[in-house]
């Protein structure tokens, strides 16, 4: 099997796109001449030409908005915002446009936009490019919220977005471009809504995605030196949550944490936790823990960013103080 | 390049200018554009050591808007830009110091080390901040000029943006607001032909160049040469004083080139080498340097004795931003709101 | 003086680039800013400049080689100037960044928020027990006193595995360690869940609640109809608590963990097929002997009494019984028992072990004709071929009905009871 970065995975579903699909398109800021922001689409432009890459101007509301339109009369566009921070500007588009659309037409109308989006801090670019909203996104009824965690993933479940006919955010960690992972030749999906066992184990479960399903995976390690072994959950999808395999881990381990990048005042993480005690409630054997970011703006100096991305000790400190092990 | 002024009749010629300027006056502007520049290099290097880091935009090529525009301000007038903000910080007489601790993310940064160099902030300096989110600054700009005009004072506001901005929406409902209420703002527009690695011409329905952006609103505009210090000069007195008078806002478009990449990321393989040699035979500075010997205000020694000044200021920001202490661990969390939190 | 030349940091995510192409040789002049290499990143290929100016006296990364950010790839100085060891100066820078990395990820500086995650209540000393969800869940299930355990979690909360490990202390409460044991605890703990509820005042008549009322009928029934005689006899359970504990040790990753009662109820099955009277109803028109053995074992809750039958045992082997009784037990405390696991008891066994109580006599639940009631297991001297030993007593009282058996053979089935606890091999395999 091949190993892949997670930016060529990217650029291979987006050739397939346009190789296999006449009604899809590129369409975002510098994906172009400039080969993309983070070099997913390097030489698209001269390989499909400007009509189907689509360099737009700055203006993150018209072109999201665009892709919703022209997916409403059949096209199958595929929106590329420079980060997830500037979704904000198009934000009102899809909320309030992409997300309704099905449902106020009773039906009448489909929107299968897919829009790729860079997530995630890490790389010291302060506070307002450094933030993670998929957990927003997942809150909004009509969108799917898809947020792969290695190459292999990051294509098959991209492949699945293609046949789906509703609006979809999905999200690539900034810092997970450069992971390397195996991508099998032969073709394959990975469906959206199912959760992936990244590592299986008995005495406690972690539940991560994206960029923070390395740490657990780190942590999962540290733990293991300690005799205590974690089973890694990557939920892959916030939307639709694959909640069965977590709940099947957790009556397993009895116990469980979650890691997520961002802010841990309304995390996701609050969510699956409150989802994982109305289900297993009697099958805790401690607090349902949630490891998130502290609410505070992403500072720039790097030593003090580092404070506010959950990390490996801290997933190994927080499980064995809170587990007692 | 076009030209025109906010009144059709008036022609400005950059050497007259600077014949009847003082000595003392074309050595600061020499020598702040000078030290822009040096303090970018300086920063470039500091980056490609690690020291630096994050995103690094540089204005190399562009200093002589922001030296041109922002000395001819008063100390209560304010300024606004975006993430490129460097120069304009720079020109506004925040210290070089301050400036690179906080490239460098130190405690004794400008912003405390937490903004970066996108995110310059002097507030005591009436610099309103460095702001990343393109086009962003532009709606503050009308908010701080609508305080100003609340607070029935006579400051006015300069807003920086650049030719991508002009794309959002929020520029066209900036303007349409400014003035439909009359607003002291003066619209600068930094046209340096990209945003980012996309040409101007691949973004603007109506080519290059945008001042005419301005005409629907009713906004006097003027397209200048940006990379002449002293025609920046001269468009911005005149527009400020008008501005002042209570008129509404005016909108000046700069036209100019960034040497280097968007950011330190870019390797500019958008655009061709010998475009970007051409341009840099437009230097600003070597041009007013130029043009200042030329017309015999300044001679060899001067320009030696202002470099080795500059350099020496550069150097000591460097050493004081290395020397300085990072911020601590309860930085992280002061400042998330307001101190005190009401009154 | 020589400086090196390092990997750029070019772009906030760029840890390591590639030397592609060298466009200047060792030897050769260079000047500031000028094109000395050709580096590759994962998104693009750029010209490489050089910051100091002189003489490319050394290249340390050949083309082709990936070097991480900030190490040396070239020395530029004076010609003829001699070039230091640059593997070492290597090896410094490295050791320099993981070094400031450390310092980075200095615990000490990680916002305390990981111990936020969840405020411990610290100790039991507020009153209320710790116990984890699951904790307690089993804690019930197998009728143990939260208040026995000690937790081991944090701020001594009781988790699931003090619970499963929980070995009662058998010199400080002289308890026999029943698991299947009435809940009325010795003292009146702490733990609401288990305790019997004190809700009278002194001097208030308190109304008569469904279950008392039902209590009361069917023993005055019992007593009236049934005419009780008593046999006791005391049983030297030595054997069968080492046999026990052996076997709980060996098959306690099976999860199989027998108790007292499982033993007695197995003895107790042998014997009701020596001796079916035991097993049989006393009807107007005949004694019904029962083609099944349903065990009832009495249980205690808040409110009083049950007395539910595991059915159909006498097949049963030791470890299926011990499971069915732990089933019964729990599916009892969550309200799911079947009606004929309520009504269908053939023979009774109640067990006060976990009291310090010798011995007492038991009331038959009707139409059973026949109870064996048991008391503590407790060390007390006895004698062995003339030699006295410290043995471990159980004294057991048979109560049954007269109309169907008399005392003789009430105490045949009685020893053949204690038989075959004192020899438990033979019913344990
Ligand atoms: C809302 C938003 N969209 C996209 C970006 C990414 N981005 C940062 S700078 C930039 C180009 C802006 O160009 P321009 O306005 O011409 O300013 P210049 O960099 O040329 O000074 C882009 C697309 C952003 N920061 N904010
Ligand atoms: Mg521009």
């Amino acid at each position: 099997m091949a190993e892949m970065l997670l930016r060529d995975a990217m650029s291979k579903a987006l050739r397939e796109a346009l190789d296999e699909d006449d009604r899809s398109f590129l369409m975002g800021e510098d994906i172009g001449a400039y080969g993309g922001a983070y070099a997913v689409t390097r030489g698209f432009l001269e390989k499909y030409g400007e009509e189907r890459v689509r360099d737009t101007p700055i203006s993150e509301s018209v072109f999201v908005g665009a892709g919703i339109g022209s997916a409403m009369i059949g096209m199958r566009p595929i929106v590329e915002v420079m980060t997830i921070n500037f979704t904000l500007v198009a934000m009102d588009q899809i909320i309030n446009h992409a997300a309704k659309l099905s449902y106020m037409s009773n039906g009448q109308l489909q929107v299968p936009l897919i829009i790729r989006t860079v997530t995630g801090g890490g790389g010291q670019l302060a506070a307002t490019h450094s933030q993670s909203f998929e957990n927003w996104y997942a809150s909004v009824p009509g969108l799917r919220v898809v947020v792969p965690a290695t190459p292999y993933d990051a294509l098959g479940m991209f492949r699945s977005c293609r046949k789906d006919n509703n609006p979809i955010i999905f999200a690539e960690h900034a810092l997970l471009y450069r992971v390397k992972g195996e991508v099998p030749e032969e073709y394959y999906e990975v469906p959206l809504g199912k959760a992936r066992i990244a590592k299986p184990g008995t005495d406690v479960t972690l539940v991560a995605y994206s960029g923070m399903v390395r740490v657990a995976e780190e942590a999962a390690a540290k733990l293991e030196e300690d005799d205590i072994s974690s089973e890694v959950i990557d939920l892959r999808c916030l939307s639709p949550l694959d909640l069965d395999t977590v709940i099947e881990s957790v009556k397993k381990t009895n116990r469980v944490a979650i890691v997520e990048e961002t802010w841990k005042t309304g995390g996701f993480s609050g969510t699956i936790a409150s989802d994982i005690q109305e289900a297993a409630f009697d099958e805790l054997d401690g607090p349902v823990i949630r490891i998130n970011g502290p609410d505070v703006p992403a500072p720039y100096a790097r030593n003090i960013e580092q404070l506010m991305i959950p990390s490996s000790d801290w997933v190994v400190k927080s499980v064995k103080y809170n587990f007692g092990l | 390049m076009k030209r025109s002024t906010f009144k059709e009749e008036q022609k400005v010629t950059t050497t007259s200018n600077i014949e009847n300027m003082e000595k003392q006056e074309a050595l600061g502007i020499f020598s702040r554009m000078l030290l822009i520049r040096r303090f970018e290099e300086e920063a470039e290097r500091l980056y490609r050591k690690g020291l630096v880091r994050g995103f690094l935009h540089t204005y190399i090529g562009e200093e002589a808007i922001a030296v041109g525009a922002i000395p001819i301000l008063r100390e209560d007038d304010y300024v606004i830009g975006h993430y490129r903000d460097h120069g304009h910080a720079l020109a506004r007489g925040i210290d070089p110091k301050a400036a690179m601790a906080e490239l460098c993310g130190k405690s004794t940064g400008c912003s405390g080390g937490k903004g970066g160099s996108m995110h310059l902030f002097d507030i005591e300096k009436h610099f309103m901040g460095g702001h990343a989110i393109v086009g962003g600054q532009l709606p503050l700009a009308i908010g701080i000029a609508l305080g100003v005009k609340l607070k029935q004072l006579d400051s006015v506001v300069m807003c920086f943006f650049g030719d991508g901005a002009v794309n959002e929406g929020e520029f066209h409902e900036a303007m349409n607001i400014a003035s439909l209420w009359k607003l002291p703002v003066v619209f600068m527009l930094e046209n340096n032909l990209y945003g980012m690695g996309t040409d101007v011409n691949r973004s603007r329905a109506g080519g290059s160049s945008i001042y005419g952006a301005a005409e629907p609103y009713m906004i006097p505009a003027v397209q200048i040469d940006g990379m002449d210090v002293m025609a920046v000069r001269e468009t911005v007195i005149e527009g400020v004083a008008k501005v002042r008078e209570g008129q509404g806002p005016v909108f000046i478009e700069s036209m100019a080139y960034r040497f280097h990449g968007h950011s330190m990321a870019d390797p500019s393989n958008y655009r061709d080498n010998e475009e970007v040699q051409e341009n840099r035979t437009r230097d600003p500075i070597d041009k007013f340097r130029d043009d200042c010997i030329e017309a015999g205000k300044v001679d060899g020694n001067d320009i030696a004795l202002v470099a080795e000044q500059i350099d020496i200021l550069v150097q000591e920001a460097r050493e004081f931003a290395e020397q300085s202490p990072e911020p601590t661990a309860e930085d992280l969390y002061t400042h998330i709101y307001a101190e005190p939190e009401g009154n | 003086m020589a400086t090196e030349l390092k990997m750029p940091q070019m772009g906030y995510d760029m840890e390591e680039g590639t030397v592609v192409r060298w466009l200047k040789e060792e030897g050769s002049t260079v000047n500031r800013n000028e094109a000395v290499a050709e580096i590759e990143t994962d998104k693009a290929v750029v010209e490489f400049e050089s910051d100091s100016e002189g003489v490319l006296l050394k290249i340390v990364a050949p083309e082709g080689t990936i070097v991480p950010v900030g190490q040396t790839i070239a020395v530029v100085g004076n010609a003829g100037e001699e070039v230091g060891d640059v593997s070492d100066t290597l090896i410094e820078q490295t050791t320099a960044i993981n070094d400031s990395e450390t310092e980075d990820s200095d615990p000490a500086d990680e916002p305390e928020q990981f111990h936020e995650t969840t405020e411990v209540i610290s100790g039991p000393s507020t009153g209320r027990i710790l116990a984890t969800p699951i904790a307690r869940r089993i804690a019930e299930e197998r009728r143990i006193s939260l208040a026995n355990v000690s937790g081991s979690g944090p701020g001594g909360r009781i988790t699931k595995k003090d619970v499963e490990e929980y070995e009662p202390d058998l010199s400080s409460q002289s308890t026999s360690p029943v698991s299947l044991e009435t809940t009325i605890p010795k003292e009146t703990g702490n733990d609401s869940t288990l305790s019997v509820p004190v809700t009278f005042m002194p001097g208030e008549k308190q109304p008569i609640s469904r279950m008392r009322q039902q209590i009361a009928r069917v023993t005055v029934k019992s007593k009236t109809e049934k005419p009780h005689f008593y046999v006791s006899a005391e049983i030297n359970m030595t054997n069968a608590m080492s046999l026990r504990k052996q076997i709980n040790d060996q098959l306690k990753d099976d999860g199989v963990r027998l108790t007292v009662n499982d033993l007695i109820v197995k003895a107790c099955i042998q014997a009701l097929q020596k001796y079916p009277k035991f097993n049989a109803y006393y009807q107007d028109d005949g004694i019904q002997y029962n083609d099944k053995i349903n065990i009832a074992v009495a249980i205690a809750d808040n409110e009083g009494l049950i007395v539910p039958a595991i059915l159909d045992c006498g097949e049963k082997s030791l470890r299926q019984i011990s499971q069915m009784i732990k089933d019964l037990a729990e599916r009892s405390s969550s309200g799911t028992l079947s009606p004929q696991e309520y009504t269908g008891g053939t023979f009774a066994i109640s067990n006060l072990g976990m009291f310090d109580v010798s011995s007492f006599v038991a009331i038959i639940h009707p139409p059973q004709s026949a109870v064996l009631a048991v008391g503590t297991v407790s060390e007390k001297p006895i004698v062995i071929d003339g030699e006295i030993a410290v043995g471990q007593i159980m004294t057991a009282t048979i109560s049954a009905d007269h109309r169907i058996v008399d005392g003789a053979e009430g105490a045949q089935f009685l020893i053949e009871v204690k038989r075959l606890l004192q020899s438990p091999t033979s019913f344990m395999v």
